[in-house]
């Protein structure tokens, strides 16, 4: 009732539309499970001066779901890299791909030299550190450490060594003979830390360890990890959600959105070289300030009239960013990427499910919501729109994205040498915050809040004029199309 | 100080109200075990008095005695008889009702919630209903007149434990088995490490639910076992009761009745401090 | 995981162990001798385990002379009612084990007939009976359908009145101007339902749990008949086989025992003997008056201590009324389903020989015997007891009998009759209203609508 015969039509024709993307998919999907077990049965080589190496991971679940999309990382030994990203990104999936708990989909796992997909975690020698510890409640302390090295049939002496030396490294000697609910949340941390420990196994895997625990306690323990790490030396890998925790610890970092990687890299060069705006504004805090402004021929206009003028090296690594960008998309459109079935599909497919709702509303004729769903047409003219877009940008102006960390604002009366100065500018303080040694002042540049840390040399009252420069050696530029960084 | 003393006493009432209450139930409980050995060791005329004496002084062990004198002895048979059925019976149906809710609650396999479902589907099914196909079955492969069939389908599949053991699994933390996982365990090695510890209260209710089953089954045991040397103690005390009653029975089968519960009683004492035992230990935090 | 193993194969290896163990003892078959066993179902009784053992003995004893290649095994089944007893035999011979022959209350026969569970013994009674030594008339009844006999009778026991003397003796002590008299023992001229129920007034005394009562005769539907052909009328059911319950015979005894049961409180009601039956507070000297079977001579004779005990006939509606007696006759049967129905046959005969009668009869067992030669026998065997003055009385009781009308429907139809029963007991219920209540509920059990 009350709905029109266009309506029906347009229904119908999406209905089909998105029958037969899912059975695309599915089809897809089962290719892909046969591809992979031909893989898999070829002879595997592991590449060297690699400790664990993962190739081209993906993680697909049974209800066609990807959580981890084209994993790539070589890891040394030695290393500690931590996985970082917001809760639903796919780290702690990657990590548990690692350990063996989760079947790994597509893609290659070596460590140490070893084709690891088809081992179970028994014999690939990890030791993991879970969120909740994960002690076994009826054993003392002492047999929860022994209890990895019983079943690998140690002898009793040389358990009852291992467990006293990684006891005494941890300082949980007087706890030994106690059960785990008799201890406190820092406490069975460290047991869990021991359990790994005793093993003397080649990776150490540790799923956001510290996330339970206060957050005194979290700094704390954070300096003892990373103090067991260089005592230990094995070769850790580390979840967390915590850039702190990663900026800190990390020798590498992998920062993950959404199961894609956005960016590998140390924790320089992560801060000082972000790949786009999520990682931007993920790392350091306070986040980056990004202002949208316009670009044109090596200038950059702020809505305020301010500019920007960049230098030739800036400009020409302008152009050349968008050259590529013009090459992969017409290399998209020239190998016909638009007839994959779009990813929204995937919802559908979910919705599918029997459900009493869906059910009863059918019943009642209510009207049904349509799916959008995007065609291969609708994929292809979306390409060619972008085309269009990036060849725009590189001839003519258009919106950009600056960005610039709060500490490389500085204010227009001290400044330190080996800054770059921009022109003066002089903005309205919204916000002081006086943190004791340093402001956190709030601004409003062009529509976008920004914020700026500045030392404490007088007081800066709310609502008075503050002068400030960029340091030009620290400007970042980001797409607004794609979000990637231009420099 | 006055304030202090006034909500004890008011604590005080409460607390002696709460007991008076809680001893009545008590008492109301145990009466009937009371009666029925205050009858086992009176004295023959006086039960047939039919009066109901509390307490009474009037005591003999005849009733005991004549007990262990029928047909020689045959006492102790029922009791040999009654344990290896039970016990073995238990034991069995606990192995492998906890193999089947360990791997119902913590496995992952293809069609485990349709199979599940139909395990809990056959509970509504009434015993009544399978007694008959079931004699029939045994009947024709020759198992009559054995304890086979009162043990062999209860080790095979009892799905009330299965159940019951199942929602208990459920709720040990995923976590301690990744964990011992990655500590190398097996399936079976998790089995006997961590969820058998771990669902102690549960296996000791389900094993003393199932025992005194078994112990208490005189339908089974009647339509199942002919052979006089395989008796068992349900069998043994309506043999003793016997048809056209007589009051001189009435003590005989009270003792009869008292002795049969003695290692149930005896089982229970035992099993309650595992019991309580059990549920301090793991103190899931 | 090895070791693992080796537990699970301990425990199964300990399971073999003890199925074997309980797996040997398979009775039946031939014995060594070449013997055909043939089992018999008893129900288990200390009081008559030894007759009927006696009379398989003298059966095996008969069937070893006759050079017959078949001994009768007891197979006793430790129940404590005939219920119980009766799903036992139904599962055996639906399983092909335990007793291919055996003996039931005739209570259950009906159902026995028409479940065809039992074979056909009309050969054995035709070859007993032209023998000329066996009572005809003892082989009709519920055994008999579409004129073939399924069952062959294994004694006849009926009720009598006993009554506790010495509890006469001291009310006549206390009361020297008003004695009661002992009921009559003349089965011509038995004591009227008056007379009863002044003497049960008179002997109760007492209150609580402590109470005497002066006489307990439960208004049960199998004993019903007997009361009402003692009141002129007919044993439930007419000449032309309807229900006749609903008549003014009924009438009068019902109400006869609502005078007892709930004007005088004279009988213990139905909360009473569920507390303690009534048997055994006859046994315990608390109840002056019982009307029950000839079966419960033995503990009578031996759980009375010091009481002097008397028998006599059964009361009835005014003097000069025949008084009746209701019978109950017990038969033997042979399973269907046996594997060896000839030599079941050949020991039921072995069984209904003159020897293994009078075994068992000289235990007192069975009632009266079926063969007339063994009846003095049985007399004779209480003479050596307590109630020896009565054995004219007890034999006179079987000069007019009555059987229960017992059917595929009965069982259920007295069922129904004793749940309302209380209702009626407390005063909830009239007794016109009760009585036609049961008139009712056997109609509808005769149309087959319960």
């Amino acid at each position: 009732m009350g709905i029109s015969r266009e309506e029906k039509e347009l229904l119908k024709k999406q209905n089909e539309e998105i029958k037969r993307q899912q059975q695309l998919i599915r089809e897809q999907y089962n290719k892909m499970l046969i591809d992979e077990d031909n893989r898999r049965k070829q002879p595997k080589l592991a590449p060297d001066n690699v400790y664990i190496s993962l190739q081209n991971i993906n993680k697909v679940y049974d209800n066609y779901v990807q959580a981890v999309f084209d994993f790539n990382l070589d890891i040394q030994e030695h290393e500690l890299i931590v996985f970082v990203g917001p809760s639903g990104c796919g780290k702690s999936t990657t990590l548990r791909m690692v350990a063996g708990l989760e079947e790994i989909t597509t893609g290659d796992l070596y460590i140490d030299g070893v084709y690891c997909n088809e081992k179970t975690a028994k014999e690939r020698d990890i030791a993991m550190v879970f969120q909740n510890y994960a002690l076994y409640p009826h054993m003392t302390v002492y047999e929860n450490l022994a209890f990895g090295l019983q079943t690998r049939k140690y002898s009793k002496e040389e358990i009852d060594e291992r467990v006293k030396r990684a006891a005494e490294i941890l300082q949980i000697t007087e706890y030994l003979q106690r059960r785990p609910k008799e201890l406190s949340g820092g406490q069975m941390q460290r047991v869990a830390l021991g359990r790994a420990i005793v093993r003397e196994a080649k990776v150490f895997l540790m799923d956001e360890p510290l996330s339970n625990l206060d957050a005194k306690l979290r700094v704390s323990m954070r300096s003892e990890i990373i103090n067991l790490h260089k005592k230990i030396n094995a070769t850790t890998i580390y979840v967390t959600h915590d850039q702190t925790e990663a900026m800190t610890m990390a020798s590498r970092i992998v920062v993950m959105k959404k199961g894609y990687v956005q960016q590998i890299g140390t924790p320089e060069e992560v801060y000082a070289h972000p790949a786009n705006t999520f990682v931007a504004t993920f790392i350091g805090a306070p986040a980056m300030n990004l202002v949208e402004c316009d670009y044109n021929d090596g200038r950059l206009i702020f809505e305020n009239g301010f500019e920007i003028a960049l230098d030739k090296e800036h400009k020409a690594a302008h152009d050349e960013f968008y050259r590529q960008r013009i090459a992969e998309t017409q290399k998209l459109i020239d190998e016909k990427d638009y007839e994959k079935p779009d990813m929204n599909v995937l919802l559908t497919l979910h919705r599918e499910k029997f459900s009493l709702k869906k059910l009863i509303a059918k019943i009642f004729g209510k009207k049904q919501q349509p799916v959008k769903i995007k065609t291969p047409q609708d994929r292809l003219e979306e390409l060619q729109a972008l085309l269009d877009e990036y060849k725009k940008c590189l001839d003519g102006g258009h919106r950009v994205i600056f960005g610039i960390r709060p500490e490389d604002i500085y204010e227009n009366t001290e400044i330190p040498s080996a800054v770059r100065r921009s022109q003066a500018l002089s903005l309205n303080v919204s916000l002081a915050e006086l943190l004791g040694s340093e402001y956190h002042i709030h601004m409003q540049l062009g529509g976008h809040e920004i914020i700026a840390k500045c030392k404490v040399t007088r007081h800066i009252p709310d609502n008075s004029d503050f002068g400030l420069v960029f340091d030009l050696n620290k400007l970042h530029l980001f797409d607004t199309i794609g979000t990637k960084a231009i420099l | 100080m006055r304030k202090l003393k006034r909500v004890n006493k008011r604590v005080l009432i409460q607390t002696v109200i709460i007991t008076v209450i809680v001893l009545i139930a008590a008492l109301l409980c145990i009466f009937p075990f009371y009666w029925m050995i205050l009858t086992a060791v009176k004295n023959h005329d006086l039960i047939n008095q039919g009066t109901v004496d509390l307490v009474t002084f009037d005591l003999t062990w005849e009733s005991f005695k004549a007990v262990f004198g029928y047909n020689g002895g045959l006492i102790w048979r029922a009791y040999l008889n009654s344990f290896i059925i039970a016990i073995v019976q238990t034991l069995g149906t606990l192995f492998t009702s906890s193999l089947a809710a360990f791997a119902f609650a913590k496995i992952k396999f293809k069609g485990s919630k349709p199979i599940y479902g139909l395990f809990i589907a056959t509970l509504m099914i009434p015993g009544q209903v399978t007694m008959l196909p079931l004699f029939m079955m045994f009947a024709k492969i020759g198992w009559t007149n054995s304890f086979l069939p009162l043990i062999v389908p209860s080790v095979m599949i009892n799905t009330y434990g299965v159940f019951m053991l199942r929602s208990f699994i459920v709720s040990i933390p995923s976590g301690l088995l990744e964990a011992s996982e990655v500590d190398g365990c097996g399936w079976f090695r998790k089995y006997f490490k961590i969820i058998l510890p771990l669902i102690k209260p549960a296996l000791i209710t389900l094993g003393l639910f199932s025992f005194i089953g078994s112990w208490n089954n005189y339908m089974g045991h009647l339509i199942y076992l002919s052979d006089p040397k395989l008796t068992t103690i349900p069998l043994f005390i309506a043999g003793m009761k016997e048809t056209h009653m007589t009051g001189a029975a009435w003590g005989r089968i009270m003792a009869a009745s008292t002795l049969s519960i003695v290692p149930i009683a005896i089982i229970y004492l035992f099993c309650q401090k595992y019991f309580v035992q059990g549920i301090a230990t793991t103190g899931m935090k | 995981m090895k070791h693992i193993f080796k537990k699970l194969s301990m425990l199964a290896v300990a399971a073999v162990m003890c199925c074997s163990l309980a797996a040997c003892g398979k009775g039946g078959g031939t014995d060594k001798d070449g013997n055909v066993i043939v089992q018999m179902s008893l129900m288990n009784s200390t009081n008559e385990n030894p007759g009927w053992l006696a009379m398989i003995d003298a059966a095996n004893g008969v069937l070893e002379r006759d050079g017959e290649k078949v001994r009768i095994e007891a197979e006793i089944i430790m129940t404590d009612s005939w219920d119980q007893y009766y799903t036992k035999v139904t599962s055996n011979i639906l399983g092909k084990i335990g007793g291919t022959i055996g003996r039931i209350a005739e209570s259950h026969m009906p159902q026995m007939v028409n479940k065809n569970q039992i074979a056909d013994l009309t050969e054995v009674r035709n070859a007993l009976v032209e023998t000329g030594e066996y009572a005809a008339d003892a082989f009709e009844g519920v055994a008999v359908k579409d004129g073939k006999y399924y069952g062959l009778p294994s004694g006849t026991q009926h009720m009598v009145l006993y009554y506790n003397k010495t509890i006469f003796d001291e009310y006549n002590k206390a009361h020297p101007e008003a004695p009661v008299d002992y009921p009559s023992g003349d089965w011509n001229n038995a004591s009227t339902f008056e007379e009863i129920r002044e003497t049960a007034k008179k002997l109760t005394s007492g209150s609580g749990a402590s109470k005497k009562f002066g006489l307990s005769a439960g208004p049960y539907l199998a004993y019903a008949g007997m009361y009402a052909k003692n009141s002129g009328g007919d044993n439930i059911f007419n000449a032309d086989g309807e229900c006749v319950i609903a008549t003014k015979p009924f009438y009068d005894v019902y109400e006869w025992f609502e005078d007892m049961l709930i004007t005088d409180k004279s009988m213990p009601s139905t909360s009473d003997t569920q507390t303690l039956d009534a048997m055994a507070r006859f046994l315990g000297g608390n109840i002056a008056m019982i009307i029950d079977g000839v079966w419960q001579i033995h503990d009578i004779c031996k759980y009375t201590g010091d009481s002097e005990i008397g028998v006599a006939a059964i009361p009835v509606a005014a003097s000069g009324n025949v008084s009746y007696s209701t019978t109950f006759a017990d038969r033997f049967w042979a399973s269907r389903n046996s594997p060896h129905l000839k030599e079941d046959k050949i020991a039921l005969k072995a069984l209904m020989s003159a020897e293994a009668i009078t075994a068992l009869s000289s235990k007192q067992i069975g009632g009266f015997p079926v063969r007339e030669d063994c009846v003095n026998n049985y007399l004779s065997s209480i003479e050596s007891t307590k109630l020896a003055g009565y054995v004219d009385v007890i034999k006179g009781g079987m000069a007019h009998k009555v059987s229960v009308p017992y059917s595929t429907y009965y069982n259920i139809v007295d069922q129904q009759i004793n749940q309302k029963m209380a209702t009626w007991i407390n005063g909830d219920m009239s007794t016109k209203a009760f009585v036609d209540f049961m008139d009712e509920t056997m109609k509808k059990g005769m149309a087959g609508k319960l």
